[in-house]
């Protein structure tokens, strides 16, 4: 009886040695398939966070040796922001009436602030990019805020810790950002084939309604991250789709998402209110 | 014994920090992701262990991962990797004479089967990442023009790292 017993052991020690091999690597899968898990399921995991802090600490140390080199153009960029928002102060115009206007505060209320943040790491050649940017929770950044550019989109926040954040970048296969075209107002949706991080595709735009090359697309604001009215790009080449009744658009974007340095992080003051007012609504 | 394990060390942050501050910011044609980092897998010792390639595997993985702003695919796919180099090494492993801190290496296996192994592991590694990165049938084409393009880059390197780093020392 208890030979069978000792036999069972040592065949079973016998497996184990022969395949102990196999099973590491499954274990192993496993751990990473849960790592992979963390991202989509678990906001704010331990070991994204874990990640995000290392590399984000790490990539600051190389950016301060690295911006040095792009000073030239991140200064040129800024040059030309400035310059657009001189034109738009109170002491750029003339004045061509002297009808005193009484403005009541009470009726404006400010719906977006901008919290400027430095892009420390980024790709460009995946199919799905991510930035890398400097500011997180201590400087009110949260997930779901949308990052623009002086003059385009950038993406929407995916992840923040304490003084970083990840963006999602429109160069990504998950990436859907309500656009329209700023002539016609017709609403789309852009997205990102993978192809070329220069050019991307609008979707959704009803064939029936003409367009022109050079058309720009900005930001509905139907999404509601974004403001209304962010540039997106130009209309580079279209065609008709005969099977949708929709257009194949291919927008040039107006950013250069190579040079990018500095963003703005949106922050939108009613995001709440929207949210808990959608939530209602779908509930019922 | 010492020295080889500090040599992989070295090696094993020579190469993670190659790859995560200079390779991937190199933006060559748009679909071309050099991943130099898998040479630490393919380099390690003839008779290492399999369990400790796995490992070890896991652990670069895990490093790259770090900095790529999504955690696990790195990790898995390098497993991957870790777990089928044994199956192109067993040949020569099965090769008495060799000691223990022999490398894959043209000399030991022979150019050919040499290239091969880099070849094919190197390929098979970066399809299934950008795979299962992109996780979707109807960009098939597109994946595997960005892991052929990726694959002959990184091969390419890892040759001529090959040739500058230990075929000079040699002679």
């Amino acid at each position: 009886m208890q030979s069978i017993f000792t036999d069972a052991m040592n065949n079973l020690i016998r497996f184990l040695q022969r395949y102990y091999y196999v099973f590491l690597f499954l274990i192993l899968e496993a751990v990473a398939i849960y790592f992979i898990s963390c991202n989509s399921f678990y906001q704010g995991s331990l070991i994204t966070n874990f990640a995000n802090n290392v590399s984000g600490s790490i990539y600051e140390q190389c950016d301060k040796v690295a911006r040095y080199f792009s000073l030239a153009s991140v200064n040129e960029a800024l040059v030309e922001e400035n310059a657009k928002l001189r034109e738009q102060i109170e002491s750029s115009y003339v004045k061509y009436t002297d009808r005193v206007m009484v403005k009541d505060d009470t009726i404006y209320k400010q719906q977006f602030s901008f919290v400027e943040a430095k892009v420390i790491s980024k790709s460009l050649n995946k199919r799905n990019n991510y930035f890398m940017i400097n500011k997180g929770h201590s400087s009110g950044i949260e997930k779901d805020m949308s990052v623009i550019a002086p003059n385009g989109v950038v993406g929407i926040v995916t992840e923040a810790t304490e003084n970083f954040a990840m963006v999602m970048t429109v160069l990504h296969q998950d990436s859907k950002i309500a656009v329209k075209n700023k002539r016609t107002q017709v609403a789309g949706t852009l997205v990102w084939d993978g192809d070329n991080y220069a050019r991307g595709q609008v979707i959704d735009i009803p064939s029936s309604i003409p367009l022109k090359v050079g058309d720009t697309i900005i930001t509905s604001g139907f999404s509601r991250n974004f403001p209304e009215g962010i540039e997106v790009g130009y209309i580079k080449k279209f065609s008709k789709d005969k099977g949708t009744g929709f257009y194949n658009v291919e927008v040039r974007f107006s950013t250069d998402y190579n040079k990018l340095g500095y963003v703005y992080v949106v922050k939108n003051f009613f995001r709440m209110e929207q949210e808990r007012l959608e939530k209602g609504v779908k509930n019922e | 014994m010492s020295r080889s394990i500090i040599w992989g060390i070295v090696q094993f942050v020579v190469l993670l920090f190659t790859q995560v501050l200079v390779l991937d910011n190199i933006n060559f044609l748009g679909y071309v992701e050099p991943m130099l980092y898998i040479w630490f897998i393919l380099l390690l010792p003839i008779k290492t262990p399999k369990w400790l390639v796995l490992i070890l595997s896991f652990l670069m993985g895990f490093c790259v991962d770090i900095f790529a702003g999504q955690v696990g695919f790195h990790t898995a796919v390098s497993t991957f990797t870790g777990f089928l180099r044994p199956l192109f090494l067993s040949s020569v492993n099965a090769d008495k004479q060799l000691s223990s801190f022999d490398l894959p290496s043209s000399e030991t296996m022979g150019f050919m089967p040499y290239v091969a192994y880099v070849s094919v592991l190197t390929f098979v590694h970066i399809f299934a990442l950008i795979m299962i990165e992109t996780f979707r049938w109807s960009e098939i084409l597109q994946v595997l023009l960005r892991a052929g393009l990726s694959s002959v880059v990184t091969i390419l390197l890892i040759l001529l790292c090959d040739t500058l780093f230990f075929r000079n020392s040699k002679d």
